[in-house]
């Protein structure tokens, strides 16, 4: 990505334990719809990195935190509803694909 | 609570039966079945894939021994009024449904020989004040009249969390 991206995400996941996968690949696939060269993903393993999600007081996986742009949201779950993303960016509730 | 086994069933399945499978069902409640892994008090995260393998297993075992060994076993409260669980067992040495024993719990000691019935329950009482375990001889009437002389014994077994 040569320009700098206006959306930033962090997901928290744990391992490659199947919610968590699935929470990956709906952000990538929506990212990719919506916002293609304008995103950026940070995963972020708890089983890894307990302290990082404790610091960011997150008690579960998966969790979307939204850090940019503002104001910071999080949805816990598997985003197989991207109604709860589009909610959070602000997007008008579009055709699901 | 009082399980017959000490080593073999041991605190673990207890804990497990009594404990993670109410957690399992709150957790599944709670979170729609879309989550991975919990934070735990000690700052760890949990996997829940392994919460549930390892309740698998340990109702499996529990449920082995339940099934082919031939004296009863029970789990209750500590106070020992509630049953959470009683083995199919009980009916073969009882001559009475489980389900009779889950629908009044304390009802086991009214088929006591008069004679008997004291002592178990004095035993009973000193058991549930802090006892350390319980052993009792006793004779039982079965619906069909036969009388059989049947031994309890009694462990307590206590939660992590509580100390």
């Amino acid at each position: 990505m040569s320009e700098r991206p206006t959306h930033k995400f962090r997901l928290y996941v744990a391992g490659d334990s199947p919610n968590s996968v699935q929470a990956m690949t709906n952000l990538k696939v929506f990212c990719r719809k919506h916002l293609p060269d304008q995103h950026e993903i940070e995963f972020v393993d708890v089983i890894r990195e307990p302290r990082q999600a404790l610091s960011e007081r997150v008690f579960l996986t998966p969790t979307l935190i939204k850090l940019s742009p503002g104001p910071m949201r999080r949805i816990v779950g598997t985003l197989k509803d991207s109604g709860a993303l589009r909610e959070i960016l602000g997007l008008p509730p579009g055709l699901e694909v | 609570m009082n399980q017959p086994p000490p080593d073999d069933a041991g605190d673990e399945i207890a804990r497990l039966v009594l404990t993670l499978q109410e957690t399992e069902l709150r957790l599944q409640e709670l979170t729609g079945g879309e989550v991975d892994a919990v934070l735990l008090p000690a700052g760890k995260f949990y996997l829940l894939s392994e919460a549930r393998e390892k309740l698998r297993q340990s109702e499996e075992k529990f449920q082995q021994l339940a099934d082919t060994v031939s004296d009863v076993f029970w789990v209750r409260s500590p106070d020992m009024k509630e049953l959470h669980y009683v083995s199919p067992a009980f009916a073969q040495v009882w001559g009475r449904s489980v389900e009779s024993l889950y629908a009044t719990p304390t009802g086991w000691t009214d088929y006591l020989l008069p004679e008997d019935r004291q002592s178990v329950l004095d035993a009973l009482a000193k058991f549930v004040h802090g006892g350390s375990g319980l052993d009792v001889e006793y004779r039982i009437t079965r619906p069909d009249g036969e009388i059989r002389w049947v031994q309890t014994r009694g462990f307590r077994v206590r939660e992590k969390s509580s100390g």
